[in-house]
């Protein structure tokens, strides 16, 4: 059981960052161009409708059985919320503070880094929130397709009709969501309060 | 180390119209500044003034005539490295919150690849300057400044890196009215040190006859009058111009009081 819990929690880990490396520097590159920002919120929107289990059933054909494909219908998911909590974040930074950190001629990555990002960071902590439970809740129907983690518990409970099993699996996903939810909570509350000095 | 010397400025029939409107923010504004020259622009809300200074950094962008600094239009430098010679304050400082005090100092010398300890050594000395204890505000952050004290934070940033040029929105805009005389003679002592070229926005008319080497009175995107404080006072170009400075009979005979006063003390 621990076993499945650490792999649940490492597949929706590794799944949300993969997300947000690519995510955060796409908002990063792309909240000042609305043109193209539009066409990648569009199209990651439309990923994020797909439904769960065709995507899985897809990803299968594709990848094979086992983490892999988990793993990557987890990213796909996850892009959406963190690429639009990003550029809500970066598009809700005083109009005051950008334009001083432009008169002062800082240099565009430093702005974006030392400036920009900081200031946005309670807007994406909270999309790694939504994206982190998202997440939880979606790694458990890798158990389907050869997955490891709490969805396999449940499953093989499903298949045995073993109520224990079924149980334990279900809590243990409730508590994962329970703490990470509480987890992202104190860490927006403590980002919110550095962000506003 | 070598200062550089400080810009001199022109405004060659400069014109701005935003997008959208069909009247000028500002129309044919012709002036020079001399290096090292405290030009105070005066001016009611919605006059223009701060629009004329946001031409300088291009913040805000010409639709006819130009600008040029030390005979050079201003749109040949590239911008980000014209920028960072150029000081820049605003009413409310624009410090940024999630950063302390030595951290905000330190931006534009860090994008000048300062080393770090000319870096410390500078924060160090232009928070003395502003005459804030370095060992006390270093580490504050914005939040846990009082409006004064940010005012002088935001003056020390925009002096760090010895500014070419020096602009100034409203500074004191945002200070309680019985600490803003004490920050404007602070004020010109700094300067008077920095000795840069320095445009200064302001709606007060008391704090542009006495920060001013001369004032440009702005009124509906036009310059209504350009001179020495002791000039414009004593011989208003106009009547617009006679009734902001001069206001009645009482409030200008102070102001030439006062003006004199100052004129003694230079």
């Amino acid at each position: 059981m621990i076993a499945a819990i650490l792999a649940h929690i490492a597949l929706c880990a590794v799944g949300v960052a993969v997300a947000a490396t690519i995510a955060v520097p796409a908002a990063l590159i792309f909240a000042d161009r609305p043109k193209f920002e539009r066409s990648l919120s569009a199209l990651l929107g439309a990923l994020y409708t797909v439904p769960s289990l065709a995507l899985l059933a897809v990803l299968v054909q594709f990848i094979g059985l086992g983490n892999t494909s988990v793993e990557v219908a987890l990213v796909m998911y996850a892009l959406y919320a963190i690429f639009r909590s990003t550029v809500t974040g970066l598009r809700s930074i005083p109009a005051e503070q950008r334009e001083v950190a432009v008169a002062l001629g800082l240099p565009r990555l430093k702005r974006r880094l030392q400036i920009d990002l900081p200031l946005a960071l309670p807007a994406i902590l909270s999309g790694l929130r939504v994206a982190t439970l998202g997440s939880i809740a979606l790694a458990t129907l890798g158990g389907y397709v050869g997955g490891s983690g709490l969805g396999t518990v449940i499953f093989t409970g499903f298949a045995l009709q073993n109520r224990t099993m079924l149980v334990q699996g279900a809590i243990g996903v409730v508590t994962i969501a329970l703490l990470a939810e509480l987890a992202f909570r104190a860490l927006e509350r403590v980002v919110r309060l550095r962000a506003s000095g | 180390m070598t200062i550089e010397a400080p810009y001199a400025l022109r405004f060659d029939r400069a014109s701005v119209r935003f997008p959208g409107s069909t009247t000028y923010a500002l129309e044919n504004i012709s002036l020079h500044v001399a290096p090292g020259e405290l030009l105070t622009i005066v001016g009611a809300s919605g006059s223009g003034k701060s629009t004329l200074l946001r031409c300088v950094n291009r913040l805000v962008e010409l639709c006819d005539g130009r600008i040029e600094i030390d005979g050079v239009a201003l749109d040949t430098f590239a911008i980000d490295p014209l920028r960072r010679t150029i000081g820049y304050a605003i009413q409310g400082v624009g410090l940024f919150a999630h950063l302390t005090v030595a951290e905000n100092l330190a931006l534009v010398p860090e994008s000048l690849g300062w080393p770090r300890a000319r870096i410390d050594a500078r924060i160090d000395e232009m928070l003395a300057t502003v005459r804030l204890d370095p060992q006390v505000y270093r580490r504050r952050r914005p939040r846990a400044l009082s409006g004064g004290q940010a005012q002088r934070v935001g003056i020390a940033r925009a002096l760090m890196s010895f500014p070419r040029l020096l602009l100034l929105d409203e500074p004191f805009g945002a200070v309680d009215p019985i600490l803003r005389p004490q920050l404007q003679a602070e004020l010109l002592d700094v300067l008077r040190d920095a000795r840069t070229t320095t445009l200064f926005v302001t709606h007060d008319v008391d704090e542009a006859l006495f920060l001013g080497d001369r004032i440009a009175v702005i009124d509906e995107g036009r310059l209504r009058a350009l001179g020495t404080p002791r000039a414009l006072l004593d011989r208003p170009s106009d009547d617009f111009t006679a009734e902001l400075l001069c206001g009645d009979a009482l409030l200008h005979e102070y102001r030439r009081a006062r003006l004199a006063v100052r004129e003694r003390g230079q």
